[in-house]
């Protein structure tokens, strides 16, 4: 795929894409494009409202029922389930490590095999998440392994 | 139905490492044989080393469950317990059930550290394993932040 980055003073960014037809490298891309254009809708603590990219997820954890969003900076709450983030944002690296966490992969530092079949993923912010012996053959056919 | 497909499971688990161990066994019986110009194997010691083999395999399946989740604290426990199992049973079937009769003092010690070092083989095999498994998980992972 050629790939142009076309300079222009356009008041609005604009992504043209040009193909015979919707092959699946180009739904790929779309399919990327859409997942990054969506916000994610979350409060703080004081109730603020924010709106995020979903690449600035780090992970998300679901404690009593409530689903948590750590960021690099900050952790917020959201309305929307570990399923539906998966759902909506697998295209931008979101996946499901365990029962209660999901995981920006895009945000690992490195993986680790570990006993029993789990994988160790080790987060750019320091903190370990364990990815559990259901979900890490997911994982390994999503890395392509 | 569910009782006796765990206990199924559980038997075919148990199976192979069983028969693992026995084959083990039974090579390193036959060799200290051939050695010591013995070219038979009674079917009692057999019996006796099946038997010896399948009790260490349900201690190593009961303290290493196949498709369960395991905490992580406690491994080194269960580690140390595995091989001091396999010391027990083994240096004391060899030993009682006398399944190396007639090999010399200095012998006994030889076949002592041949299952320490069996042991600690099996041991870097899985640290190796996991190693390999590491380096390829981490190239893939790479690979897949490289293309967004």
């Amino acid at each position: 795929m050629k790939i142009t980055v076309e300079y222009d003073p356009a008041a609005e960014n604009e992504v043209v894409l040009r193909c015979a037809s919707l092959d699946d490298e180009m739904l790929r891309v779309l399919s990327l494009l859409r997942a990054e254009l969506q916000r994610l809708c979350v409060w703080d603590e004081e109730r603020r409202l924010h709106l995020l990219t979903p690449s600035q997820l780090i992970y998300a954890e679901t404690v009593e029922d409530k689903t948590f969003i750590c960021t690099a900076g900050a952790i917020y709450q959201t309305a929307l389930g570990l399923g539906e983030l998966e759902g909506r944002f697998a295209a931008v690296g979101l996946f499901r490590a365990n029962k209660s966490t999901v995981v920006n992969l895009h945000h690992i530092k490195s993986l680790q095999s570990c006993g029993a079949g789990r994988i160790q993923a080790d987060l750019a912010t320091g903190e370990k998440l364990m990815v559990s012996r259901r979900y890490a053959p997911l994982l390994r056919e999503r890395l392509g392994l | 139905m569910e009782h006796f497909n765990r206990f199924y499971l559980w038997g075919v688990e148990t199976k192979y490492r069983m028969g693992l161990y026995f084959s083990a066994a039974v090579f390193v019986k036959g060799l200290v044989g051939v050695l010591m110009g013995c070219w038979t194997v009674e079917t009692l010691t057999l019996l006796e080393m099946i038997l010896a083999c399948f009790a260490f395999a349900c201690a190593e399946t009961a303290l290493f469950p196949p498709g369960r989740e395991r905490p992580e604290e406690g491994g080194w426990k269960r580690a140390a317990l595995w091989a001091a199992l396999a010391n027990l049973i083994f240096a004391a079937g060899g030993w009682g059930l006398h399944w190396f009769s007639g090999v010399p003092v200095w012998g006994a010690f030889l076949l002592l550290l041949f299952l320490e070092l069996a042991l600690g083989a099996m041991w870097y095999a899985l640290r190796l394993q996991e190693k390999r498994d590491t380096a390829a998980l981490n190239r893939c992972l790479r690979q897949l932040q490289g293309e967004v």
